[in-house]
């Protein structure tokens, strides 16, 4: 009863964030000098009535409140809008960047934690093995190499000079490029957390009780850990929802991240709104499944 | 015959520097020895070496044997070792909290040690684990089976620890501290338990305390150690009847001389010392709105005349220290009204005004955790003198100087910093900063309960002499009812935030009339030293045992 009512409290504050979000979004994108009708008059040399008239085809020259409670109509009614550059609906443009994000996103995800966890872990049992050098280089490079550096250096190395994966569309690059980056993030904060478990008076019981390594590592010395690497994953997964932008643009890749950038670039705002819209509900969701996760991680009541 | 046990010559360093010494101990089939020394004696180093467990810094030197059963483990490899760990040997260590697994249900704790060792069905080891639960005498062992350790209370949590030590039906049983972490009454509880358990299984226990009188109470040999070298060893009744070394002659003296025969300093000169507490009540509401409140301290009346010692007894979680809280000014009274230094404290007006906050302080339990580690002695002195807006410059000094030479340290302390300090020194600075507002309040929370036995008495001492000089009255905290006889004009006993018994300190232990008191009276008496040898303590034997703890002070901390 409890959890369910903790469980509505979060669900409640997470709705209303993304409500609050959804505001910021559409008056933000309206401060911004220039719409998307000043884009198309640069571009296609439009007459200041012809830019008049689409802009009144638009909707663009409704008051500011009148154009949000069309926009707030439209969601509620499962409607996205239509996309004024691609000329498609909204809707569908989402959905046929999803996956490429998702998989680019995920991978990097998945490779980068589990580089993270191995290296932590070889690096607490064998403080001096090559795992803990590893740690160190992981995390510098991190920190000092931004991912596109990476990805270009990468282009140049892969694509071009050994000529081993084309330089558009490429999708294991990437993977590898972020998922660098998120094990640099993460293997530092762990490794500490690890070498203190392994510390820690209830290892060292389960040691005096002659357990196999193996499952001391799984059953007594992960546990430990798993709380802040969710913790941690959450914060990472967060910034990657954004994250893949630049490695889809370089790439070339038809994520969210680049139907956002388009549509950013051509003032196209229901493109806009609904991708930031969707990013910001991305957030919330891997936030309030992470804080889940935890409370059935750790059975200890939250102090 | 061969031991069991046979440690020969064990030398153990750490970062070079050497904590065990040529160590020689043995113990036969079914015998129990007590291992007694204080903070930085190797004794838990020496438990842990048995079990080949040393922390990755400690080295075994190259001559040093421990022989179970003919094998030299001190030769094995991890491998082989595991062989050996909860099988020949298990132990059990202090603070059962912090050694289970809290992400693990006991149960499969418990079914994780059988089955390492015992090649038997997941259906039968759950059986196995249940009848130890019962064995170890945890009431409704099919339901505790599937609990979290935090759901259970400390006595269940030791409980299943001793469970699962026995699981592989090991010939040595180590119990390293294993009461210390635990309330008086459930200590008792637990030494019952060891002494049935030994019994009825017939094995060998170690039992390794700092306590003389625990380990009095359940070993038939006992072996001091001492910075890291054995002392003295012999049948129990030998050693405390008639002690050979000087250091042995003086733990059983201070673990007698706390047991009344002390002399209280009556104060003197108090006029505005007195603390009136009516009606208390204080209630730590949860977080949020779904949490549930928790009532610490309910319905408290408790008056300190000025000048005189409140001894405030109970264990953990029993609201002692809620109370001082209270009069500390850190925690909110619910209801009801403390009445002290003239003025009235209540849920409306609570803090106490900066003027007056000189006039009471408080002391700590952990002297390491209430000194900041990177600030040295001096400057931490000046801090209630900065509160109060007290002197300054050269009169500043000196009166910092005062109150050191007050509580026995020199000058030279002022430039100090606490990691070069022992655990007495610590403490001793902290009565120091207590006392250089010159407060009529002294609020003393467990003052002695990390410090070793010898240091506890030196503590008390100081405490005893200083409110002579001063006047000051004292609310004394402590969970050892001997302790807090041994300071306290009056005692107050609490149970689940109450108040369930008052008099003064004879009246309760000599005469309790509440139940849940004399319970408390017994568990102490059932660790308590035979009083029938002669006590030919003196006081030099004391500074001779100072000097040695500045050098310990490394392992102090810990």
């Amino acid at each position: 009863m409890k959890q369910m009512v903790a469980l509505a409290t979060t669900l409640g504050r997470s709705a209303l964030l993304v409500v609050a979000i959804g505001i910021l979004v559409f008056f933000f994108l309206r401060i911004v000098p220039g719409d998307v009708v000043d884009v198309f008059s640069v571009e296609g040399d439009l007459t200041a009535a012809q830019a008049d008239m689409m802009r009144k085809e638009l909707g663009l020259d409704a008051p500011l409140p009148a154009q949000f409670a069309a926009w707030v109509g439209d969601l509620l009614a499962g409607e996205f809008g239509t996309s004024v550059r691609y000329q498609r609906p909204v809707g569908d443009l989402i959905v046929g960047a999803i996956p490429t994000t998702l998989v680019v996103g995920l991978g990097s995800f998945v490779f980068g934690v589990t580089l993270a966890i191995t290296l932590a872990i070889g690096a607490a049992l064998w403080p001096k093995s090559v795992f803990a050098v590893m740690v160190n280089v992981v995390n510098v490079w991190s920190i000092a190499l931004p991912t596109f550096c990476v990805g270009l250096v990468g282009i140049i190395v892969f694509s071009i000079w050994l000529g081993w994966m084309p330089v558009l569309g490429n999708i294991w690059l990437p993977i590898i490029v972020i998922g660098m980056d998120i094990a640099g993030q993460l293997v530092k904060t762990l490794h500490e957390e690890l070498k203190e478990a392994t510390s820690s008076a209830h290892v060292r019981t389960a040691r005096a009780k002659g357990v196999h390594p193996i499952r001391l590592i799984v059953f007594h010395l992960l546990p430990t850990a798993a709380p802040l690497a969710l913790a941690l994953s959450g914060i990472v997964l967060s910034g990657l929802v954004g994250g893949t932008l630049t490695m889809e643009v370089l790439f070339g890749l038809p994520g969210i991240g680049s139907l956002t950038l388009n549509g950013i670039l051509g003032r196209d705002y229901p493109l806009i709104q609904a991708t930031l819209l969707l990013l910001a509900l991305a957030v919330v969701v891997l936030n309030g499944l992470t804080d889940l996760l935890h409370t059935l991680i750790d059975p200890r009541p939250a102090q | 015959m061969t031991h069991l046990l046979e440690i020969s010559n064990l030398s153990i360093d750490i970062n070079g520097a050497r904590v065990v010494e040529a160590l020689s101990l043995a113990i036969d089939k079914g015998e129990c020895l007590g291992i007694v020394g204080e903070s930085g004696s190797g004794k838990s180093l020496t438990a842990l070496a048995v079990l080949g467990l040393l922390p990755l810094a400690a080295s075994v030197d190259a001559a040093s044997a421990i022989r179970l059963v003919g094998t030299d483990i001190t030769r094995l490899d991890d491998a082989a070792m595991r062989r050996f760990r909860g099988a020949r040997v298990g132990i059990v260590f202090q603070d059962p909290m912090s050694c289970l697994n809290p992400f693990m249900k006991v149960g499969a704790q418990i079914v994780e040690a059988i089955r390492t060792h015992k090649p038997v069905s997941g259906a039968d080891a759950r059986r196995q684990a249940q009848n130890l639960l019962r064995e170890v005498g945890i009431r409704d062992p099919e339901r505790r089976f599937g609990a979290f350790p935090h759901e259970l209370s400390g006595g269940q949590q030791q409980r299943v620890m001793i469970a699962m030590a026995l699981s592989a039906d090991p010939a040595l049983l180590i119990a390293d501290e294993p009461t210390t972490a635990l309330d008086a009454t459930v200590q008792h509880q637990i030494l019952t338990l060891l002494k049935r358990l030994r019994a009825q299984r017939g094995m060998a226990l170690m039992f390794i305390s700092h306590d003389l009188g625990v380990v009095a109470s359940i070993a038939e040999r006992v072996a001091v150690m001492r910075h890291g070298r054995l002392v003295e060893s012999g049948p129990v009744h030998d050693i405390l009847a008639a002690p050979r070394h000087p250091y042995t002659r003086a733990l059983i003296a201070a673990r007698r001389r706390m047991v009344g025969g002390r002399t209280k300093g009556a104060g003197q000169a108090a006029t505005t010392g007195g603390v009136v507490v009516e009606g208390l009540r204080i209630v730590y509401r949860a977080k949020h709105s779904l949490g549930r409140s928790f009532v610490a301290v309910d319905d408290v009346d408790l008056v300190i005349e000025p000048g005189q010692v409140m001894g405030l007894v109970g264990e953990s979680g029993s609201g002692k220290s809620s109370i001082a809280r209270a009069l500390a000014g850190l925690a909110r009274p619910d209801k009801g009204r403390i009445a002290m230094l003239g003025q009235e404290f209540t849920r409306q007006s609570w803090q106490i005004p900066r003027h007056l906050r000189g006039k009471r302080q408080i002391v700590f339990q952990n002297p390491t955790g209430a000194l900041n580690p990177r600030l040295p002695i001096s400057t931490q002195l000046a801090e209630p003198l900065n509160a109060i807006h007290g002197p300054t410059g050269q009169e500043r000094v000196d009166r910092m100087i005062q109150l050191l030479a007050e509580v026995g340290l020199d000058e030279s302390y002022l430039d100090r910093y606490p990691h070069e300090m022992s655990g007495g020194q610590k403490q001793r600075i902290c009565i120091a900063r207590a006392l250089l507002s010159d407060p009529d309040v002294l609020i003393c929370d467990e003052v002695v309960s990390s410090l070793d036995v010898t240091t506890q008495l030196q503590v008390l001492d100081l405490l005893a002499s200083l409110r002579a000089k001063r006047g000051f009255s004292m609310l004394f905290i402590g969970h050892d009812l001997d302790v807090v006889a041994a300071v306290s004009d009056h005692i107050a006993v609490m149970h689940e935030g109450r108040i369930i018994e008052t008099g003064t300190a004879a009246d309760i232990i000599e005469r309790p009339t509440n139940s849940y008191t004399r319970r408390l009276i017994d568990a102490m008496d059932a660790v308590r030293l035979p009083q029938d040898l002669s006590d030919d303590f003196h006081p030099g034997l004391l500074g001779h045992i100072e000097t040695g703890v500045g050098a310990t002070s490394f392992f102090a901390a810990g």
